[in-house]
């Protein structure tokens, strides 16, 4: 290659990732809601206030409505189903405090300008005990654009957990309704005792239930233990589960239960799954036997091969002779 | 001859490690690493607690007990409330955010048994510990003005009818309607699980819920997902200007 072309091409190189295509920094329409999630235990006929704070992330001015819109647990993984069509008469206790902005009535934010929205909640004084479960929505107002086949609308919400109760810590009863190994983390199960892989990650799914009237915060950890003596704790996350739902347990950080056995693990390992929160517990255990069974299998057809090798080998040197 | 048979001779001790290894490789498959948090220390338990029920269940696997009791309640009986806000444990620094790449989408001037289509991005930010999820409801099926005249939400491929929560293919030009195709993060790749796979909106006139389209349990920093839209009409097909709104909600979990 010419030195005048190599030197060419290589400033074409250099210069390449300034044209390179890019991700658009941001959205045409896009609003952010913080904080996400709010939760509080509140005395009939107190009043608390929660300021939220709404940001218009659109490159253009957008027109919004917030709205209180009472949810029912969606799944065991704590993702909400809105329930629009539901009035109960507890709605009449959100408000907002904003001079100028009220819910249910549109107004106006400018291009990335941010506002507070100040919720207040008034629980009437002969408000009976139990739990209120809602979502701040903020919903952009969809445009009326000529000659388009679809308009589109952003909404973003914030969940409303509310315990309404004379009581500070109100009683609860939580339990674990599922836990064991999942399918693929054992080999063979006998009774409550699942056989397990010392090379294979266990993996555990886990479910809680709620009896109770109030939601509570799942917290407790996942044990392992030998012979009494504790081999390792994972800690659960704090997960809510409301009132009458389940919720599946996930361990901390990474949100799976797991136990990693080591190359040296073998035998009986108990595990256990204590699930606490401020006013009630629940346990669940179940046995693990842990036993080398890919290294055993491994080193037992490694032996048969080089076993019979040497003998095919033997054979033919004895023949020659 | 001589030096082939050692050649031979020498090369099969080669192959039996070879056999091993790939017997090795067969039963100890590379995984990607799952990270998890192990650690030796409990938890603390900050207040006693007095226990008014008790008991213990159970079945052939697991062996469950359960305590419920009242602990001793402060600060709540001067104030009158308990106030918590924000993920607790790992509080995100962002915040829930989320975004359409356009307010408004245009199908163009559609060909009878021809696709027309166009896409968009979502994307989702900042949404904290327990995850969350995106969902989508149109107010009504594609129609001129407050006329009867609609481009049916699709069914896609008449062999495999697809409905708002659940995918098929569709790929047949003698099938009509409007629908729409997911790809991108957090998307259910065992729902679309390629380009040809499509879905109606979930119909508010219909009395239908809003479907979830993308999710994650979880912690989530960002995910950004495209939605190609996809429509085809018949022959028949009165001419005009064919209409709907959509409304994509974002919720965390709780």
């Amino acid at each position: 290659m010419k030195p005048k072309k190599s030197i060419t091409i290589g400033m074409i190189l250099l210069l390449f990732p300034l044209f390179s295509p890019r991700a658009a920094e941001a959205g045409v329409l896009g609003l952010s809601l913080s904080p996400s999630i709010f939760e509080a235990n509140i005395k009939p006929g107190k009043t608390i206030t929660q300021v939220f704070t709404l940001k218009n992330n659109s490159a253009a001015e957008q027109t919004f409505v917030a709205r209180v819109i009472p949810f029912t647990p969606g799944d065991a993984l704590g993702n909400p189903s809105l329930r629009p069509n539901l009035l109960p008469e507890w709605l009449k206790y959100f408000s907002l405090s904003n001079s100028d902005i009220k819910l249910n009535e549109p107004f106006v934010l400018a291009a990335n300008q941010s506002t507070q929205l100040i919720l207040t909640i008034n629980v009437p004084g002969r408000t009976g005990s139990g739990d209120l479960y809602s979502t701040l929505l903020v919903s952009s107002v969809v445009k009326d654009t000529p000659n388009v086949s679809s308009t589109m609308g952003a909404a973003i919400g914030s969940n409303l957990l509310l315990t309404i109760s004379p009581l500070s810590h109100p009683p609860s009863l939580v339990r674990i309704s599922d836990f064991a190994p999942t399918k693929t983390s054992f080999l063979f199960r006998y009774a409550d005792v699942y056989l397990v892989d010392s090379l294979t990650p266990i993996y555990f799914s886990a479910t809680a239930k709620n009896l109770g009237k109030y939601f509570v915060k799942s917290a407790g950890a996942l044990k392992v233990e030998k012979n009494g003596a504790n081999v390792s704790t994972q800690n659960l996350l704090a997960n809510n589960i409301l009132s009458n739902s389940e919720r599946v347990l996930e361990g901390s950080p990474s949100g799976q239960l797991v136990y990693k056995p080591s190359l040296t693990s073998f035998g009986n390992y108990l595990v256990t799954l204590d699930l606490r929160n401020e006013n009630s517990s629940s346990h669940a255990e179940l046995t693990t036997l842990v036993l080398p069974i890919k290294i055993t299998a491994v080193t037992t057809i490694a032996i048969l091969v080089i076993s019979s090798i040497i003998k095919v080998n033997k054979k033919k040197s004895d023949v020659k002779k | 001859m001589n030096f082939i048979n050692k050649l031979y001779q020498l090369s099969r001790p080669i192959v039996a490690i070879g056999l091993i290894a790939v017997l090795a490789i067969v039963i100890f498959p590379i995984k990607t690493v799952q990270a998890a948090d192990m650690s030796g220390s409990g938890y603390i338990i900050k207040m006693g607690t007095i226990n008014i029920v008790s008991g213990t269940v159970g079945n052939s696997s697991v062996k469950l007990s359960t305590t419920v009791g009242q602990t001793v309640s402060g600060e709540f009986e001067t104030t009158g409330y308990r106030l918590r806000s924000g993920f607790q444990h790992t509080a995100t620094s962002e915040p829930f955010s989320f975004s359409l790449g356009t307010d408004a989408i245009s199908l163009g001037s559609l060909i009878a048994s021809t696709f027309g289509g166009a896409n968009t991005t979502l994307t989702v930010g900042g949404a904290g510990v327990h995850g969350y999820s995106v969902k989508a409801i149109e107010d009504h099926s594609l129609q001129i003005g407050e006329s009867q005249s609609t481009i049916p939400d699709t069914v896609c491929d008449p062999k495999e009818k697809c409905t708002p929560n659940r995918a098929s293919p569709w790929t047949s030009t003698i099938s009509y309607g409007f629908g729409y195709n997911m790809s991108g993060d957090d998307v259910d790749q065992n729902d679309f699980t390629d380009s040809t796979y499509f879905r109606p909106f979930a119909n508010n006139q219909s009395n239908q819920v809003p479907v979830t389209l993308m999710g994650k349990p979880g912690r989530t920093e960002k995910a950004t997902a495209t939605i190609t839209f996809q429509a085809n009409i018949s022959p028949t097909q009165g001419n005009g200007t064919y209409e709907n709104s959509i409304q994509f909600i974002a919720l965390p979990s709780y």
